[in-house]
């Protein structure tokens, strides 16, 4: 579906994105996993071509996206859509809910009919009278639904799913992820899943990258990575997630 | 130490009453952290700003007493509290960017309390600065105290923030959320952090968190929150192994784990 090649992009002198290579399957959920500043935003962004890598190739299906022009990649970009970490900026304040979700037709020109925003309503689980509603009256989890809803209203094949959960309480935390699951089985959406918390990323990726200063450190399968990491900085990471049981606990002696 | 007895505050919106907190009792001791968690609007950080009388209108603390060493806090004028806050109770918050300000350098803010509580003259405020800033194990600290906020990584500005609270001695540190912002392996260092203030210091902590997996790790008690109520509270060995209500099991279920 996706091929990334010796993708990498610096900024000033720091290599923000280091000659990066993977592959992501039609139908999975892969994830790049690392601490703030490894790079796997600026990833994310370069594969959708919001930042112009320095040099590399990225494959969409086998196109070379990055040979495209400008009106032509805005046609594919119906393919591949973003979700974003923080629910509060990612969302026109002034915009009603309705308006922002279907905002995607309008930019593509598309009559999708009037079923397709109850439809997509019911599918993030928000009301269908949240329409009128404006962002500053829903709280981070219904905006964080209201920005799943506009990812995918154009149905796309390909979704970049940046630190999605990272700002929600648990609970909300565990209903967006379900969220996710669901319109990837509903629409057969391949998802790259970007995030720091191992946690998350293993209750949903099949394959992982773990990313340290702009390079691929680990790829894998998700299992083999989490239950037989062979990078130090893998271990590290993994180490570092707080275990739900106060008799294993680290810091107790 | 400190003795939450009854507490109740109200926040009035559009002519109605809300009731974020609703008759809670909590107790910290010395040489104790106690996590007080639940859900987003659950009520936890308004119980936190409550204890030093911070909470602003439309908010109002509608009943109840806040016992520190004995004495009501809630009764205290403002000049009494002022020498509480920052001396005796001290607390941290959730995004320690905003926390600080951005056109004063780490140096000049750690100072800044030290000089106002213990009177020091600017030069030995820095020094002193200086000090807290390696005793909560920030690399170059002479350096750092020239840097502005936004020179340094949400985990260093944290730790400023640590510095800050520990500055004066306090007996008592209110964590709001302190690592929630941060990388897991961060938030893995505060954690620690937190757990030697403890043994080093004696500091009884009240830590505020959405996450029980994080309550496990350092926490000696455990209050879990729901809509503005205490809805189980005790020791922590006890609450993992047999939560009691469905709330606290609900947010069990929550945590992502790692099999493995």
């Amino acid at each position: 579906m996706l091929k990334v090649e010796n993708l990498s992009k610096k900024f000033g002198i720091i290599n923000a994105v280091d000659d990066i290579s993977f592959e992501i399957e039609k139908g999975e959920i892969f994830s790049l996993v690392g601490e703030s500043g490894c790079g796997k935003t600026t990833t994310g962004r370069l594969i959708l071509r919001l930042l112009e890598p320095d040099c590399g190739r990225i494959l969409f299906e086998g196109i070379d996206i990055l040979k495209k022009s400008q009106s032509e990649l805005k046609k594919m970009r119906k393919n591949f859509q973003i979700i974003f970490q923080d629910p509060y900026t990612s969302l026109n304040p002034r915009m009603r809910v309705g308006d922002i979700i279907e905002e995607p037709l309008k930019v593509f020109g598309i009559d999708a009919g009037a079923a397709t925003l109850p439809h997509l309503l019911e599918m993030v689980g928000l009301p269908l009278n949240y329409v009128k509603r404006f962002p500053h009256e829903l709280s981070g989890g219904e905006r964080q639904r209201v920005g799943i809803a506009r990812a995918i209203i154009l149905n796309p094949k390909f979704l970049i799913a940046d630190e999605v959960v990272s700002s929600l309480d648990v609970i909300i935390q565990a209903q967006i992820l379900d969220v996710l699951k669901r319109i990837k089985s509903h629409l057969s959406l391949t998802i790259l899943f970007i995030a720091h918390d191992l946690a998350v990323v293993g209750s949903l990726a099949d394959r992982v990258a773990v990313m340290n200063h702009g390079k691929i450190v680990e790829i894998g399968n998700k299992d083999i990575i989490f239950s037989n990491p062979s990078h130090s900085y893998t271990k590290k990471l993994l180490c570092a997630v707080p275990i739900p049981d106060p008799i294993k606990s680290k810091f107790r002696k | 130490m400190l003795q939450i007895k009854n507490l109740r505050v109200e926040y009035e919106s559009d002519n109605k009453i809300i009731t974020a907190v609703d008759g809670i009792n909590l107790t910290i001791e010395e040489k104790q952290i106690v996590g007080l968690v639940g859900g987003s609007g659950c009520g936890k950080s308004t119980v936190a700003l409550s204890i030093l009388n911070l909470i602003e209108k439309p908010g109002r603390i509608a009943g109840g007493q806040i016992l520190w060493d004995g004495k009501d806090l809630l009764k205290m004028g403002s000049d009494e509290i002022r020498k509480v806050r920052g001396s005796q109770i001290s607390m941290i918050f959730q995004d320690p960017f905003s926390s600080l300000n951005p056109v004063f350098t780490v140096g000049d803010q750690i100072s800044e309390t030290i000089r106002y509580h213990e009177g020091l003259g600017k030069r030995s405020a820095l020094l002193r600065a200086q000090e807290l800033l390696s005793d909560v194990m920030i690399d170059n600290p002479a350096l750092r105290l020239k840097q502005y906020p936004h020179e340094l990584s949400g985990g260093m500005l944290q730790r400023v923030m640590i510095a800050m609270a520990i500055a004066c001695g306090p007996k008592l540190l209110i964590a709001d959320e302190p690592t929630t912002s941060l990388d897991v392996t961060v938030q893995s260092e505060i954690l620690q952090l937190m757990i030697d203030l403890k043994n080093n210091l004696g500091l009884g902590i009240l830590f505020i968190t959405h996450n029980l997996a994080s309550v496990a790790e350092i926490c000696d008690l455990v209050a879990v929150m729901k809509d503005g109520r205490i809805v189980e509270q005790s020791d922590v060995f006890k609450i993992f192994e047999k939560p009691a209500s469905d709330y606290t099991k609900e947010l069990l279920k929550a945590v992502p784990k790692l099999k493995c």
